[in-house]
């Protein structure tokens, strides 16, 4: 199984409809190159998209074959305000406020959340009187970085692969 | 002056032999996100930390006292070479929804410069924002914005 994680953030001058309207981008935030693809396991990684009512509790499903020592990277995106509790070995319990947005009056903006850690559980509250929440997650169990097996570089298709 | 901020996010996975998620048959999984964001203040900085080394992050005028503010971070957190990992995380103290109850935040990232390691969070209610090395020669790119809905007087008086 392969996984590609792309996470970027513009920034642009003015009030703009979209990143092509503006001649002027300030700053442009990429995580990875398109070709840095990771190899992983059938089991590594989970996604789900759910919708949460006012004061609903939900506890993320984790990985079949995430173990509680490995390093977990869960990214996560909602559309209102949600509680995320993070309980981890190494962390010990983490409450996360992420904030998001909809409607005409505060306008659509999502609110994101990405982290990489040692994980227990994951829990996201929706705080009582808010709107019903849509929250989308993924997430993988991080191979070893260190080694370069742990990438797939070049193309599988035309027989040329490197880093392996 | 201001800012629009776009924001994105994707992680996709798949099973067979394709060169790239889009001309796979077999998704495992992907989750796209794109926002666009109101930015009425910004902070860009890189820094260098070891472990247990700590740096606070300070916005002008930040109200603490009312900290009702949607502080949008990105952070890219990587080893001093291609496949030396690095660790840091951002910890975040400030109120509970209920704006009284007080709750504290660690997030943290691990990477090298092939596949950094990503901070990403759109906080809410923050009061006191520190970074923390975890790897010793860990290189933290930050870039910080304080956002806002479309009907706050800041961001309508200045678009």
């Amino acid at each position: 199984m392969f996984l590609l994680r792309q996470i970027s953030a513009r920034l642009l001058d003015g009030e703009q409809e979209t990143v092509g309207s503006s001649r002027n981008i300030q700053l442009r935030v990429n995580d990875v190159l398109p070709s840095t693809i990771l190899r992983l396991e059938d089991g590594d990684c989970k996604s789900e998209s759910v919708v949460l009512n006012a004061s609903d509790t939900y506890a993320v499903p984790l990985p079949q074959n995430y173990a509680s020592t490995d390093l977990l990277q869960v990214f996560l995106k909602t559309n209102v305000v949600i509680k995320v509790t993070v309980v981890s070995p190494d962390e010990g319990t983490s409450n996360y406020l992420v904030k998001g947005t909809e409607g005409t009056t505060d306008g659509e903006h999502e609110g994101i959340l990405c982290f990489t850690g040692t994980v227990t559980s994951i829990t996201i509250t929706i705080p009582s009187g808010s709107n019903d929440a849509q929250v989308d997650f993924a997430m993988f169990k991080l191979p070893d970085l260190t080694l370069n097996a742990s990438y797939r570089s070049g193309s599988q298709t035309t027989g040329v692969e490197n880093g392996t | 002056v201001i800012y629009q901020l776009f924001q994105g996010g994707q992680v996709s996975a798949w099973a067979d032999n394709a060169p790239n998620p889009q001309e796979s048959s077999e998704w495992a999984m992907s989750t796209p996100s794109l926002s666009r964001m109101n930015v009425i203040a910004k902070k860009l900085e890189q820094i260098t930390l070891d472990d247990g080394d700590t740096k606070t992050i300070s916005f002008a005028n930040y109200p603490a006292a009312a900290p009702s503010e949607w502080v949008q971070f990105f952070i890219r957190v990587r080893g001093s070479s291609r496949l030396v990992l690095g660790g840091a995380r951002l910890n975040i103290s400030g109120k509970d929804t209920d704006n009284s109850s007080t709750i504290t935040s660690k997030i943290p990232a691990f990477g090298n410069a092939v596949f950094p390691g990503i901070i990403a969070i759109s906080s809410y209610n923050g009061l006191t924002f520190t970074l923390e090395g975890l790897v010793d020669g860990t290189v933290l790119e930050l870039f910080a914005a304080i956002c806002v809905e479309d009907d706050d007087a800041r961001w309508t008086s200045l678009a």
